[in-house]
């Protein structure tokens, strides 16, 4: 199995088998199987995907959820399906920085109510979709403002949750984690 | 004047300006004016800017005329006549209003009511909210563009340092990390010990490792506790 640039990776625990995100060869492949589960080529159609970095496995839906760092959208794709569902930003790989507009996604998570929170790194700020939402809610950062003082964020990346909903945020050129915390 | 004194009967009464003051001002003075009638004195006093101007008109004159309210009028009798009437109207009224009020009570206390009971069911999001300041929870000048990380019930932070090459681990509220993983030296590298560009971590439940190893190309396997790596896919 060939890798270009393998960035996330997740695990199915129920069928303990890894999937990564196959960067700049724009799909999801499955290991140790080696079998491509999503994407192949790179383009704004629903069956393709555009530089996948962030990856998330929702055990609840049984699906993966995609951000395409070039068509600046979050997608949907289920276990065994052949194409993706539209979930957050951008469509035909439009960007901005309004609500329902993203620029650069690379971290996703999905909580167990089906909110997608999405680090939109280069609008500085992480987006909290509601469940079935597009319109999303700025939860941490300013919109285009880059800063390693609070309440900014200069380079958010990667995001987690804990079992309270903390949340928490890789800051890759500020060299820090930080902690969200809920109230 | 005779005429005028008729048509008014007992409403008019004859008043002597002692002095005139020249009509800048629309204040009239009640010292200044002379009653005939020094019962009505107290009524004249109060008078509006209405016959204040009556009395303007006819200021040239030694006698003017003055309208008197109505409290000062003769017959008393059918004036509380009509007071009485006028209290029973108000009292309909106010009956009325009272229960209008609780009609229109009654129909929008409980429009608020289940409007407020779905307010406070629908907003899900009011229920999850964030501070606006991050708590900085690893920082350290040895730390090197953090990317993907782990975080266990214990607390034990896992993060993957995309530029220092390396996997460390952090327990909760420590200052720094130790290396878990990755080379020593912090410099990139394609050898089983080595990373470069590291991105991403899955950690098994016995403390074994797959890395991301973005710059390589290639998914490393790192046994909890080993030295070096295994390449189980890419290059």
């Amino acid at each position: 199995m060939q890798l270009d640039y393998p960035t996330g990776i997740v695990r199915d625990s129920s069928s303990n088998t890894l999937y990564i995100a196959d960067s700049y060869n724009h799909r999801i492949v499955s290991y140790p199987s080696g079998n491509i589960v999503a994407g192949g080529t790179f383009g704004f159609a629903n069956n393709q995907l555009s530089r996948p970095i962030g990856l998330f496995y929702d055990s609840f839906s049984k699906s993966f959820i995609i951000s395409n760092y070039l068509s600046h959208n979050v997608v949907q794709w289920p276990l065994d399906a052949s194409s993706w569902t539209h979930m957050a930003g951008g469509i035909n790989g439009s960007n901005g920085n309004t609500s329902t507009l993203l620029l650069n996604p690379i971290g996703v998570i999905v909580d167990p109510m089906g909110n997608l929170y999405v680090a939109d790194i280069n609008n500085y700020r992480i987006q909290f979709f509601s469940q079935g939402q597009k319109e999303g809610q700025t939860i941490a950062g300013v919109t285009g403002i880059s800063s390693s003082t609070a309440p900014y964020l200069r380079s958010p990346r990667f995001l987690a949750l804990d079992n309270q909903l903390n949340l928490y945020i890789s800051e890759i050129n500020s060299n820090r984690i930080l902690k969200f915390l809920r109230y | 004047m005779k005429k005028e004194k008729k048509s008014k009967s007992n409403r008019i009464i004859h008043i002597a300006i002692r002095n005139i003051r020249p009509m800048t001002n629309h204040s009239v003075n009640p010292s200044e004016i002379l009653i005939s009638d020094q019962q009505n004195k107290s009524a004249i006093t109060s008078h509006s800017l209405e016959n204040y101007q009556q009395y303007r008109l006819s200021s040239n004159k030694s006698i003017s005329l003055f309208k008197l309210p109505e409290i000062n009028c003769t017959n008393d009798y059918h004036r509380k006549k009509k007071t009485k009437w006028h209290i029973r109207q108000y009292l309909c009224l106010v009956v009325l209003l009272v229960i209008l009020m609780m009609i229109i009570i009654s129909i929008v206390l409980p429009i608020i009511l289940i409007k407020q009971s779905h307010t406070s069911t629908k907003s899900i999001s009011a229920i999850l909210r964030w501070n606006t300041s991050g708590i900085t929870i690893a920082i350290a000048n040895s730390l090197n563009g953090p990317y993907g990380f782990k975080l266990d019930r214990f607390g034990t932070l896992y993060i993957v340092e995309y530029y220092g090459h390396r996997i460390t681990k952090w327990l909760s509220g420590a200052s720094n990390g130790t290396i878990i993983a990755g080379s020593l030296s912090g410099l990139p590298g394609n050898a089983s010990n080595e990373f470069y560009n590291p991105a991403d971590i899955i950690i098994e439940d016995n403390g074994d490792m797959y890395i991301t190893d973005r710059s390589n190309d290639r998914l490393q396997f790192w046994p909890n506790g080993n030295s070096f790596g295994i390449t189980v896919a890419g290059t």
